[in-house]
């Protein structure tokens, strides 16, 4: 048992500095809030063998619907007091899993597949987490997609049907 | 023979629906696949149809344990987007509340553990005592549950009469010194029941990503009050407490010891509370295109919200990531060599919220 007072001995690198060497890296911002990248062609799996290297702790990951089917997926790691934001998409509705290399991102990634019907490609157990398997994933992108509020059935146009 | 043996999602063992399959060799746990989903309610996709003032209603739903720091945490993203600076006072009102709602939750925690682990006195000894919180609650804020204190800019309302407040807190105090905490951290029987059993090790900790009281059980100092200090946390001093077994007994300790510093620190809040206005005068709240993340320390760990804008009234998204939907997880690792008969008291130790999981 120990109590410990002060803030965090956590030095945190340069993080500045490292994001830019991810391949498909983009711009990095400095906000009140922590560090922003925005990178659309992102290695996800080099990303996240570097938030390893640093000691980054996944807190989660943010699904946000755009157009063409896409989903925004927002990787946000803290280190201290510091959190890092990285901003990717989709392609083709599909994005590699990084689950094999860091198990925190387990159920973030199932609940996005679930509710964006993103494929998180080389998932080790890629099924649904929030809604039954009988409905349709992507409820979030087209949450009127399997019975509008005329009561009539339609389909996402967005998500094929699982 | 191995068997498996189905755990809910409505099971006497669980406190919410959740869904354990257990299987087994004779007595020993060989593995647990967890299901969740049974309250999924869709609450970030309702937060993106309603306006900021509605959807603080609706995030203090989340949870009916944690309700005040889901409100707090979605104001303190809204402030960040709309660049809105909360007065002093609100401050420390916010952390009396916050440490409140953690004592009343970790009062509500060591309840359910003393009754997992038959010791039904301690059940009604700690029960009591938290009833005295409840009271404390309803006191601050009209409420024993939703305390809807929070809003964008600051607090409603305010503390009128600290002195009855800060006596009520200095007598819970004198009963978690004198009879809570010693019988959980000195008794044979919680002894006897929680050492060595459920243990998380420090590396499968950091690996599944844990937070709040389970990770600071098994050594990892996470806890957003000292890394990342928000409210008043800085000037009152905040002090973490960890432990390195991982055991169940470690999880009990850490929660015993986090509510005396609760207490100290509701103390300190009373004693210092600055005068002034409780909340920016901004009427409707007017939330500036833009997106942001909060970070908070709920009873049960780190809550974490993203909030983005395009400048209207309602958000464009709203998400949120609750301390147990990282917890959970962890229970397959806790529970694999030990006993069929301590799954209840591991999964337990866990402190899981699957209503704040399932949003």
């Amino acid at each position: 048992m120990s109590e410990a007072s002060g803030p965090s001995q956590q030095i945190a690198p340069d993080c500045e500095a490292l994001l830019p060497q991810i391949p498909g890296a983009g711009p990095v911002e400095h906000r009140d809030d922590g560090l922003w990248m925005t990178a659309p062609g992102l290695d996800v799996l080099a990303m996240t063998a570097l938030m390893h290297r640093i000691g980054a702790r996944l807190s989660t990951i943010t699904g946000l619907a755009i157009q063409n089917g896409e989903t925004a997926i927002i990787y946000h790691y803290c280190l201290g007091a510091f959190t890092i934001n990285i901003r990717t998409t989709t392609r083709d509705r599909a994005i590699p899993s990084i689950t094999p290399l860091n198990k925190a991102a387990d159920w973030s990634e199932r609940e996005i597949s679930d509710l964006y019907g993103v494929a998180f490609l080389g998932h080790p157990n890629p099924s649904r987490l929030l809604r039954p398997p009988s409905l349709s994933p992507g409820f979030f992108r087209n949450p009127c997609g399997e019975v509008d509020r005329c009561g009539s059935q339609s389909s996402s146009p967005d998500v094929p049907a699982s | 023979m191995p068997y498996k043996i189905p755990v809910g999602p409505f099971h006497p063992a669980l406190e919410e629906p959740y869904k354990l399959s257990v299987s087994c060799q004779g007595e020993t746990i060989h593995g647990v696949s967890i299901e969740i989903g049974f309250s999924f309610r869709a609450i970030e996709l309702l937060a993106q149809q309603r306006n900021y003032i509605q959807g603080l209603t609706l995030v203090e739903r989340v949870c009916g344990i944690c309700s005040g720091v889901h409100t707090m945490t979605f104001c303190m993203a809204a402030e960040a987007v709309a660049g809105v600076d909360v007065p002093d006072r609100a401050r420390f009102l916010r952390v009396i509340v916050a440490e409140l709602e953690r004592l009343h939750s970790h009062l509500l925690w060591t309840g359910i553990a003393a009754e997992d682990m038959g010791f039904q006195t301690m059940f009604m000894e700690t029960f009591a005592l938290r009833e005295r919180v409840m009271d404390v609650l309803e006191f601050v804020s009209g409420s024993r549950v939703h305390y809807a204190t929070n809003c964008i800019g600051g607090v409603i309302g305010d503390i009128r009469d600290a002195d009855t407040i800060l006596a009520a807190i200095q007598d819970t105090r004198r009963t978690l010194e004198r009879d809570l905490v010693p019988v959980f951290t000195e008794s044979r029987t919680a002894r006897a029941r929680t050492s060595g059993v459920g243990v998380l090790t420090k590396e499968r900790a950091l690996a599944y990503g844990v937070v709040g009281p389970t990770a600071r059980a098994s050594g990892v100092e996470v806890d957003v009050r000292r890394d990342l200090p928000y409210a008043a946390y800085e000037e009152l001093g905040f002090r973490i407490v960890s432990a390195a077994e991982g055991d169940v007994r470690a999880r009990l300790l850490v929660r015993a010891m986090e509510m005396l510093e609760s207490v100290r620190l509701i103390e300190q809040a009373l004693r210092k509370l600055p005068q002034g206005p409780t909340r920016a005068e901004m009427g409707f709240p007017v939330v500036a295109p833009g997106e942001a993340t909060a970070r908070a320390e709920a009873p049960r760990g780190e809550l974490f919200y993203y909030l983005a804008s395009n400048g209207n009234d309602t958000p464009t998204r709203v998400k949120i990531r609750t301390p147990s939907f990282m917890n959970i997880p962890s229970i397959e690792a806790m529970c694999v060599g030990q006993q069929l008969a301590d799954m209840p008291l591991i999964q337990a130790s866990v402190d899981p919220c699957c209503s704040c999981t399932d949003r």
